[in-house]
């Protein structure tokens, strides 16, 4: 069978599109309730502290360069614990997958259409991500690399008409936040930021042609979609004053709805929606592609085509039933959602470098 | 009801696209583990039309976690007090 | 068969096309343009404002219909309210469109802030309307009366208040955002527009008012309503109203009189005004000082004065400064003491200035504000004097006299 390979700029765009994800949507909320006018500063540290993470997530896989990163799990820690740690991440992708159509299906029933089931969202957006995974990954990258100068027009756009009615103001005072709230909220910010980029290790880098330029890319499109998310946080708080930006539930939209240019560009914010569709559609569709490839690893099924449909409605199912309202949503995301992503994401694959080092699981040197 | 019947036609509509090509490379494993997913799938999104509650996954992931997040709590407390 | 197949999709996606399940075709919406919200003894009445489209298409001649229609209804709550007045209009509202909305007299004087919740929290609304009070009538009769010129009588009171910020500074533009920011910063407090109406009422509601060129009712702002703990608690005249908009940075053009060193008098034309609200902590004090400067132009003479003089334009500078000074101090000082109220966010400024001292003042904050000195400082800078120097008719026969 031949190997998917995607190239290192659709790997760096993925990167990018990936890190945004959901955190576009519910992260400026999040974060300014807890530290107000400083959240800016906290993304900032975020983004730079991701370095780090980054830098583990590229020394961890570039250990197995062949490997996806379910395979290596099980070369690194042995068959037993291997196929242990595999299924609960499965669990926890499948999980993801389902929180993120949760979210779209939310957003649209609260800010668009109130009277639509949210399931109707969730299949259409379902069936979209089951048949990008049916067609495999490089198929899914040109479609990252299509909707990526959409994403970066109406980001461009979006940052240009809202601008005008920055306040200065509202950042003021600077540093007011205690330390140890900052310290909370910039592991928050990490865990929906950079955290969840532990799933590139299923294509990084044994699906990509040029590794070298793949690890660049690996840090340019996290420090790209970082940038992009400091600027909405820093736009939203700008321009909405802390409060608001803390008490709506989606600021990112409220800023859209802002938007006016000389009474007549306005009422554009459904278009800036497809902003987020898109990144929550990339980071969607990892999720998902993870949790279908660790699945199979598990069980040690050669072809995991036949799992997509099945998982794919478990996950559409799962959107229905995991969070009840939007309450305890916000409540997972804020403090349940950080440990999870800590334990599996962070302290996983450190644990494994470790065990890695420890065992000289190492590249072949050629 | 109508809704259930749906699932239910288009689970077996899947399950009869990819089982042949599985029997044919008798690949039981993989059919085993297709047919239990498919299961599960189709029982979970029948329940949701049916209107039954069917509890969080994350209850008992919140559960396990709560212990953690009081530890983290009391640091963050005693980080703001200070 | 291929190609069969590829059609046979396409077919089945574009039956996904056809529309959104919560679709509302333009036939089925009644674009409201204006909401009033009143108190009720058994909770509120809303009033809203919709429009007749047939008789705003710019083509057909009127068939003497009315431009708008409004329709009202008590309910518990405002929800309730406008979700039964699907009962009585011929469709359902759609408030996207939504200009102005208008907070009846005793509703503002008891509490308005539950209101507010609902506004900002459906998703119908945006965040693009204004938000007024009405004074003297409840907003029932001011979404009743018809405008000339603008047919939509919704529009007519959003742009006499956008054109009145402008040009002369007696009201606030004030959207359901800012609004929530200002009650949310400070102890409840706020400033919002308040609109009168002027004339018969039961004239006004019918088409004559606007069949003829003396239109018998008018709506009219008079100035500015205090908010405090979400109550109004009272109401600037247009001079402190202009007042507060000098200290809200919000002056874009205004015109000043000022008297002449011997009789009459002579008006200035404000064409740019910037004002900079300093805060210091001297010691655990808090210091406050109002820097305004002010461009102007000459723009009505109505006495004797060689313009053409140096002095003359010091003494103009000098004399407008005095006016504005005394103005501010006199709004301030109802601000302070008469109302006892911090609806500019001065406090905000010292909280920029110093989070730490800010902390320690912040419980006693308005009785310090009640008490404390503001500096105010204004400076004038006359750059021109019209298209004219010295009015000719006025000669130097008539100056000796």
């Amino acid at each position: 069978m031949n190997k998917e390979m995607i190239s290192s700029r659709q790997f760096t765009i993925i990167t990018l599109l990936c890190s945004i994800g959901t955190a576009i949507l519910i992260i400026p909320a999040s974060i300014t309730n807890d530290v107000q006018q400083d959240a800016w500063i906290v993304a900032s540290i975020g983004v730079i502290f991701s370095l780090l993470i980054i830098k583990l997530f590229i020394t961890l896989g570039k250990r197995t360069p062949s490997f996806t990163f379910p395979q290596a799990i099980e070369k690194i820690v042995g068959k037993f614990f291997g196929k242990a740690i595999n299924l609960c991440f499965t669990m926890l992708m499948l999980l993801s997958a389902g929180e993120l159509l949760y979210f779209i299906g939310i957003f649209m029933k609260t800010e668009i259409m109130p009277e639509t089931p949210s399931m109707s969202f969730v299949l259409l957006f379902g069936i979209i991500v089951m048949y990008a995974a049916y067609l495999g990954i490089e198929v899914f990258a040109r479609s990252a690399e299509i909707l990526f100068p959409v994403f970066a027009f109406i980001f461009i756009v979006f940052v240009l008409c809202i601008s005008p009615q920055i306040d200065i103001g509202n950042v003021q005072p600077i540093l007011e936040a205690s330390p140890s709230s900052m310290v909370f909220s910039t592991i928050r910010f990490m865990s929906l930021f950079s955290f969840p980029l532990v799933i590139l290790l299923i294509v990084f880098p044994s699906n990509v042609d040029v590794q070298e330029s793949a690890t660049k890319g690996f840090y340019i499109g996290a420090m790209i979609g970082g940038v992009v998310l400091v600027t909405v946080i820093l736009l939203s708080i700008l321009v909405l004053g802390p409060t608001l930006t803390s008490s709506r539930t989606f600021p990112s939209y409220a800023l859209a709805q802002r938007i006016s240019i000389g009474d007549f560009l306005q009422r554009i914010e459904v278009i800036m929606a497809a902003m987020w569709i898109t990144t929550i559609y990339i980071r969607m569709f990892m999720y998902f592609y993870a949790s279908v490839i660790s699945m199979a690893q598990v069980f040690n099924i050669a072809n995991h085509r036949p799992l997509i449909i099945p998982l794919g409605m478990i996950s559409m199912g799962l959107s229905q039933v995991i969070h009840p309202t939007i309450i305890e949503s916000n409540l997972y995301n804020q403090e349940y959602w950080p440990i999870l992503a800590t334990i599996f994401m962070v302290l996983l694959p450190l644990m494994l470098l470790i065990i890695a080092m420890l065992r000289h699981i190492k590249a072949p040197s050629n | 009801m109508l809704t259930v019947i749906c699932i239910i036609v288009a689970s077996i509509i899947i399950a009869f696209i990819f089982i042949p090509s599985l029997l044919k490379i008798k690949d039981t494993k993989t059919i085993v583990i297709f047919s239990l997913l498919l299961l599960i799938g189709a029982l979970l999104n029948s329940l949701n039309a049916l209107n039954i509650h069917v509890p969080s996954p994350l209850i008992p992931l919140v559960m396990i976690l709560s212990p953690l997040k009081k530890i983290l709590d009391s640091w963050r407390e005693g980080g703001t007090r200070k | 068969m291929h190609k069969l197949q590829l059609i046979g999709c396409l077919l089945i996606v574009s039956l996904l096309l056809s529309g959104c399940w919560s679709k509302r075709e333009l036939n089925e919406l009644a674009i409201v343009t204006a909401l009033g919200i009143d108190k009720v003894d058994d909770g509120f009445e809303i009033s809203i404002q919709i429009v007749e489209p047939s008789e705003i298409s710019a083509k057909q001649p009127s068939a003497g219909r009315s431009p708008v229609i409004t329709y009202h209804e008590r309910g518990k709550t405002v929800f309730e309210a406008i979700r039964k007045i699907t009962t009585l209009a011929a469709r359902k509202p759609y408030f996207s469109h939504l200009q102005i909305v208008v907070i009846g007299e005793e509703l503002a004087k008891s509490n308005m802030v539950d209101v507010l919740d609902f506004i900002s929290r459906d998703h119908e609304f945006r965040n693009d309307f204004n938000i007024i009070v009405s004074h003297e009538v409840n907003a029932k009769e001011v979404l009743s009366i018809l405008t000339p010129i603008e047919k939509i009588p919704a529009s007519k009171m959003l742009n006499s208040l956008q054109a009145s910020e402008k040009v002369w500074g007696s009201v606030l533009t004030v959207n359901i955002d800012d609004l929530i920011n200002t009650l949310s910063n400070n102890e409840e407090s706020a400033v919002i527009s308040a609109i009168t109406m002027d004339g018969s009422k039961s004239l006004g509601m019918s088409q004559t008012n606007v069949q003829q060129a003396e239109t018998s009712t008018l709506l009219k702002y008079i100035g500015l309503a205090i908010f405090k703990n979400g109550q109004q608690i009272g109401l600037l005249n247009a001079e402190d109203s202009r007042g507060i908009s000098y200290l809200d940075n919000k002056i874009e053009s205004t015109v000043e009189i000022i008297s002449c060193p011997k009789e009459g008098t002579l008006t200035t034309e404000i064409t740019h005004a910037q004002t900079k609200i300093k805060g210091r902590f001297e010691g655990n004090m808090p210091q406050l000082k109002v820097q305004i400067t002010i461009e102007q132009n000459v723009g009505e003479v109505e006495c004797m004065l060689n313009l053409g003089e140096k002095k003359t334009i010091e003494m103009i500078n000098k004399r407008t400064e005095e006016l504005i000074h005394k103005r501010i101090e006199h709004t301030l000082q109802i601000l302070q003491q008469d109302y006892q109220v911090d609806v500019l966010s001065f406090g905000e400024v010292l909280h920029r200035k110093d989070p730490e001292k800010w902390k320690k003042i912040k419980k006693d904050w308005l009785a310090i504000f009640s008490e404390m000195p503001i500096h105010i400082e204004v400076n004038v800078k006359t750059q021109a004097l019209g298209t004219m120097e010295n009015f000719p008719v006025r000669n130097e026969k008539n100056m000796g006299e």
